[in-house]
């Protein structure tokens, strides 16, 4: 009895020991230095059910009974030489002639139309300060070309220097022309673009443009001279169709005063303005 | 029989430890499909072809002041920062200022009799200027201009506090002076670039249109343009 028991169980443990060890992970051992053979030797093994191999000479009639096809030319054992010459033959290539050395533009300006609503401010007045604000509108030919449409007013205050000219040595600034609007066109070319790391957080893309225009100025004179306008700027995109823009405008304008003894003169204003900057219709591309 | 036992046996234990387990996670570890990982600490710039930190800045600069009533003037300015990093860093900034007459001071004399009652002789036009600077530079990028270049620049904000000296022909003075102001680079090569800066001087100097000549707050707007260089180079 114990006898048999101990078969039984000597039987049942080979049994288990057998199963367990087959769910071992195995590793399959591999010598990088042995190349793998694509086509390897046919080798049936015994009592394989798998066909015969093909007779060879059923191959060569099944060969000679197909369309002659091009045949494919086979490059010599001796082709070395010629491939040296064809590699050194990389060192006269010519340069791309045109590379883009920043690539993916993430908001494209290409046949879309801008809205710019801004205010800000004239800077180089000594005796107003003149509050900017106004619109620009508009549509780019492609990312480096376009126009643009501006209208401008200005709140205009009197600086201390002007109030106490007047309170304190009773003398008018009759003959300063100061701006109450302006309305042009402008020329707009936007040749840099680039990319800037905000905090080293954020890529925020961006344009530099330049623009060159003119119009006419409405003067606190009652007059409305030609004016000519330049300016640069620079214009942050937030979306691929919201931007931050800044700019800085110079206007030049030679006016009639209301003072006899100064009939005229030629005046200068830098307004330096920002705003957002919407882009329309929505981008499809980049 | 013993010994093919005691084989067998730890054959089998040995098996059994050798099973793979289900090991399981906690459900907010696992990677959750169509979301992509949010990093604590981007990095947004990896390697800045024109590094600042840890390197002093030498610069020259000429410029103007933009709203100055009877003064047009032009600063020759020297500056020399250091940055503690790529995005803060102080500065000392120095100015000589070379000053004429607006016309709208000789229009004055000229044309209202109550002109000439303005004590222009007394009237203060800026000398010098010594500025310590704290400059936080958020920005740094590059841009292309002919598509086969590139150019690094950076953005950075201004804030200083200093002495403005000023000048007339009776008398000098001086004053504290708070600054304000925006600033860009533009490197042409690792170690050298071009600066714009555009600030707004707060001082107090001589009103002379008052009847009692006396010191009032003053407001003026300078905007300078120079070139840098960094040190050490590289």
């Amino acid at each position: 009895m114990i006898k048999v028991l101990s078969r039984e169980f000597i039987f049942s443990l080979v049994l288990v020991s057998a199963l367990s060890m087959s769910a071992w992970a195995q590793e399959i051992p591999f010598d990088p230095s042995v190349p793998v053979n694509p086509n390897p030797s046919w080798s049936p093994a015994p009592n394989s059910l798998e066909p015969a191999p093909p007779d060879e000479s059923e191959i060569k009639s099944e060969l000679d009974a197909m369309p002659a096809a091009t045949p494919i030319p086979v490059t010599p054992a001796t082709n070395q030489p010629r491939k040296r010459a064809e590699l050194s033959g990389l060192g006269t290539l010519a340069p791309f002639s045109d590379i883009a050395v920043i690539n993916k533009r993430f908001l494209p300006k290409t046949k879309r139309f801008e809205f710019f609503p801004n205010f800000g401010l004239v800077m180089n007045d000594a005796f107003f300060n003149n509050i900017v604000f106004g619109g620009r509108f508009g549509y780019h030919f492609n990312e480096h070309y376009g126009v643009e449409a501006l209208a401008t007013g200005f709140s205009t205050t009197s600086k201390t220097v002007t109030s106490e000219l007047n309170s304190e040595r009773f003398v008018g600034t009759a003959a300063l022309a100061t701006p109450t609007s302006y309305y042009g066109l402008d020329f707009k070319w936007s040749p840099i673009y680039g990319k800037v790391g905000f905090t080293n957080t954020k890529i925020v893309p961006f344009d530099l443009y330049f623009l060159l225009g003119g119009g006419v100025t409405g003067t606190n004179q009652g007059t409305q001279p030609p004016t000519l306008h330049l300016g640069a700027g620079q214009l942050f995109a937030i979306t691929q169709w919201l931007a931050f823009r800044w700019d800085i405008s110079w206007f030049a304008y030679k006016s009639d005063t209301s003072v006899t003894s100064r009939p005229s003169g030629t005046f200068t204003n830098l307004h330096g303005t920002i705003g957002m900057s919407f882009f329309f219709p929505g981008a499809k591309y980049r | 029989m013993k010994l093919i036992l005691a084989v067998v046996f730890a054959m089998n234990i040995i098996s059994i430890v050798a099973r793979s387990e289900v090991i399981e996670f906690p459900e907010e570890e696992l990677a959750r499909e169509s979301v992509t990982p949010i990093f604590d600490q981007p990095e947004a710039v990896k390697k800045r072809l024109s590094p600042m930190k840890s390197r002093f800045e030498l610069g020259g600069f000429s410029g103007a002041t933009l709203n100055d009533p009877w003064f047009n003037s032009y600063p020759l300015g020297v500056t020399l920062n250091y940055h503690f990093s790529e995005m803060h860093g102080i500065g000392l900034l120095g100015a000589y200022f070379i000053s004429g007459r607006t016309n709208y001071v000789g229009q004055l004399q000229s044309t209202v009799s109550a002109g000439n009652e303005i004590p222009f002789e007394r009237a203060p036009a800026p000398k010098f200027l010594g500025l310590l600077e704290y400059e936080f530079t958020p920005y740094y990028g590059k841009i292309s201009i002919t598509k086969q270049r590139v150019m690094n620049l950076t953005i950075a904000g201004l804030a200083g506090v200093g002495l403005m000296g000023v000048a007339s022909n009776v008398q000098s003075d001086s004053s504290v002076s708070f600054s304000l102001g925006l600033s860009q680079r533009f490197f042409f090569t690792r170690n050298f670039g071009i600066k714009a800066d555009i600030r707004t001087l707060f001082y107090q100097q001589e009103d002379v249109v008052l009847r009692t000549v006396q010191k009032t707050n003053f407001v003026n707007v300078l905007l300078t343009v120079g070139a840098v260089y960094f040190l050490p180079s590289l």
